[in-house]
């Protein structure tokens, strides 16, 4: 039989076939929701991976010490001696929430956090980094792109602008709860936005500066008083040595909660992917029942068509091969769907729900080469599972016995 | 052209052994039509099955061409029913998802030796020597029932077949239709086929070479009326 032939008998089959459509467009969903989740997870798992590695707070611990077994000074000294250790700070270095008074794009409300730092902290993607200046500077560094918040109707929104075109000005920055004095600082470099988790807006400079605007604005807050303590603001070298660093402190009688200050917070990423993957799942179960289902329906009508080919000369070979081109179309269709689909989902995922989810803020649903060659592997065997099964029936029929069912 | 010798044939229902056939030894040759005729469950379609090689009979000889079909491969069986047999059901079993041009052109896909415009040409020239050219784009479910066997015989005749059997062909038809079909098998067995059919109906006395009758699985009579 010549293959034009046989492909020509394939299409038409294929696509006068109803079960083959259930099939097709069952498989697609579910694959398409299974390629969605481990995407989806994947991009997950990359964002916080990221933002672990680049966001300074999360090597950034609070410790205490008991004050009835070491002072200040001794607890400092102790801590100095860790190789671990990048910096310790006293808690009032730490950070001031700050607006920005300068005027862009007729704004209102600039709220920004002002961390203190000793040394470089983030990746500077333009301009310089505070380690060029003095302790003592009044210099900043701030993401590119910066939130403000404004009202939309009852609903308070939040807008990103660019602050590259402001990098090496003067700034204009008020304590959050002081109209009168400005403090100006100047912008001297930017970091890449997505490396921050959520849509706050973290600034750093130097940590003497954080401490002296502590205790000129907010004194009160520091002050020593009985009962209370205030932690060392320790950073670590490297994320790789939390754990380590942790035992230490427990050995030596430091204490902290065991979480950096900022940490991930990977609560909703966590609720969402487990819907996504219990989703999946569901789908995936339901649509292998159906297609089950429907293939054994099915198969007595094909049983009985390749009956009629075998009572007119056909051999079990060609039948085979009008099989395997039939599941080449299924197959073929699939994948477009897949692709279709998928993109779709994560189009609209990504548009209408990641985009405005703080928490998820810079998550970009991407699909790894891994993800795709996994689709079409279990699209491919799917088909060919089934065409297995249809391949057996018609080894085994018995032709008459087809005919007459 | 077909010898059987001491053909039997057993089913099974339970525990129990039904003989369908029983000790059926018959030649039948080019050039004639035979009519098979009997009661119901005699054994004549048992009989028709076993000679277009859709069943095998439990015991006895089948030979076709001199070949004794038992030894043969299934691949070998296929190209027996592809170049010298043809099979026409009672329920025509056309394929219901193509027209009557590609149920007709299906078994000449397997032939190797026509160029694409000739199995064309095949086909038409007999949808028209059938009188359903003009039904050519239909679907079965669009034909009347005598369109449909002749949809059917077209089919059957397309490889140019030496061995025709029609199983109950004009079972579904009226009579003058039932004429037109077995008119088209005389002319067949005029041109050198051998044609083995089986009719409940008496008018196959008008066509056929010999009768066969049949009952409870063993050959009463044959009759040669021309």
């Amino acid at each position: 039989m010549k293959l034009i032939d046989m492909i020509k008998i394939g299409i038409k089959e294929f696509y006068k076939n109803k079960a083959n459509y259930f099939n097709t467009i069952f498989i697609s969903i579910a694959i398409s929701i299974v390629i969605f989740c481990l995407a989806f997870s994947n991009s997950l798992n990359n964002y916080w991976n990221q933002s672990v590695k680049k966001m300074v707070d999360y090597r950034t611990f609070f410790v205490y010490y008991d004050p009835n077994e070491k002072t200040e000074k001794e607890a400092l000294t102790e801590l100095q001696s860790y190789n671990t250790i990048e910096s310790i700070s006293p808690y009032t270095s730490y950070i001031i929430n700050m607006r920005m008074f300068e005027e862009l794009n007729n704004t209102t409300e600039i709220n920004l956090f002002l961390f203190g730092v000793p040394k470089n902290t983030v990746t500077i993607s333009n301009g310089n980094n505070i380690d060029n200046y003095n302790s003592s500077d009044k210099v900043m560094v701030c993401p590119e792109n910066i939130f403000y918040e404004y009202k939309k109707g009852n609903k308070t929104e939040k807008k990103e602008i660019n602050l590259n075109n402001l990098l090496g000005k003067q700034i204009s920055l008020k304590f959050i709860d002081d109209d009168n004095k400005i403090e100006n600082f100047k912008l001297i470099g930017t970091y890449d936005s997505s490396m921050r988790q959520g849509k706050e807006n973290f600034c750093y400079t130097n940590s003497d500066i954080v401490t002296n605007l502590n205790l000129y604005y907010q004194p009160e807050a520091f002050k020593e008083e009985e009962g209370i303590i205030y932690p060392l603001i320790v950073r670590l070298k490297s994320t790789d040595n939390i754990q380590e660093t942790l035992k230490k402190f427990e050995k030596d009688h430091f204490y902290t909660n065991g979480d950096p200050v900022v940490k991930i917070d990977t609560t909703i990423g966590n609720k969402i992917l487990n819907l996504i993957t219990l989703i999946s799942l569901l789908v995936g179960i339901i649509s292998i029942i159906v297609i089950i289902l429907i293939s054994i329906k099915n198969q007595y009508n094909q049983n009985k068509k390749y009956a009629i080919f075998k009572t007119i000369g056909y051999n079990r070979v060609d039948i085979i091969k009008l099989q395997c081109i039939e599941s080449f179309f299924c197959i073929l269709v699939t994948l477009v769907l897949i692709l279709i689909i998928t993109t779709f989902i994560i189009f609209v995922f990504q548009r209408y729900y990641v985009n405005h989810e703080e928490m998820l803020y810079g998550l970009k649903l991407i699909i790894s080469k891994f993800n795709i060659v996994l689709g079409i592997s279990f699209c491919i065997i799917i088909n060919i599972l089934l065409a297995l099964i249809r391949n057996n029936k018609v080894k085994k029929n018995n032709i008459m016995e087809e005919l007459k069912s | 052209m077909i010898e059987l010798i001491n053909i039997q044939k057993k089913y099974l229902l339970g525990n129990k052994s039904i003989n369908a056939l029983n000790d059926i030894s018959i030649k039948f040759e080019e050039g004639k039509l035979y009519g098979i005729m009997g009661e119901s469950g005699s054994g004549k379609s048992t009989l028709m099955q076993i000679i277009g090689l859709l069943i095998k009979p439990t015991s006895g000889i089948l030979k076709i061409d001199g070949h004794k079909t038992s030894k043969l491969s299934e691949k070998n069986i296929a190209n027996l029913r592809k170049e010298k047999l043809a099979y026409i059901f009672q329920s025509f079993n056309l394929i219901p998802t193509m027209n009557v041009t590609e149920n007709v052109i299906l078994p000449l896909y397997t032939n190797r030796n026509l160029t694409k415009k000739e199995k064309i040409e095949r086909v038409n020239n007999l949808l028209n020597s059938l009188g359903i050219e003009n039904r050519n784009k239909h679907y079965p479910n669009q034909l009347s029932g005598g369109e449909q066997q002749r949809v059917a015989i077209a089919r059957a005749l397309c490889n140019n077949p030496d061995i025709i059997l029609a199983d109950e062909p004009t079972a579904s038809l009226d009579k003058e239709n039932s004429i037109k079909i077995l008119s088209i098998f005389k002319k067949l067995s005029n041109q050198k086929k051998c044609v083995i059919v089986i009719c409940h109906d008496d008018i196959i006395k008008d066509y056929a070479d010999e009768i066969i009758y049949l009952k409870n699985g063993r050959m009463e009579i044959i009759d040669e009326i021309n």
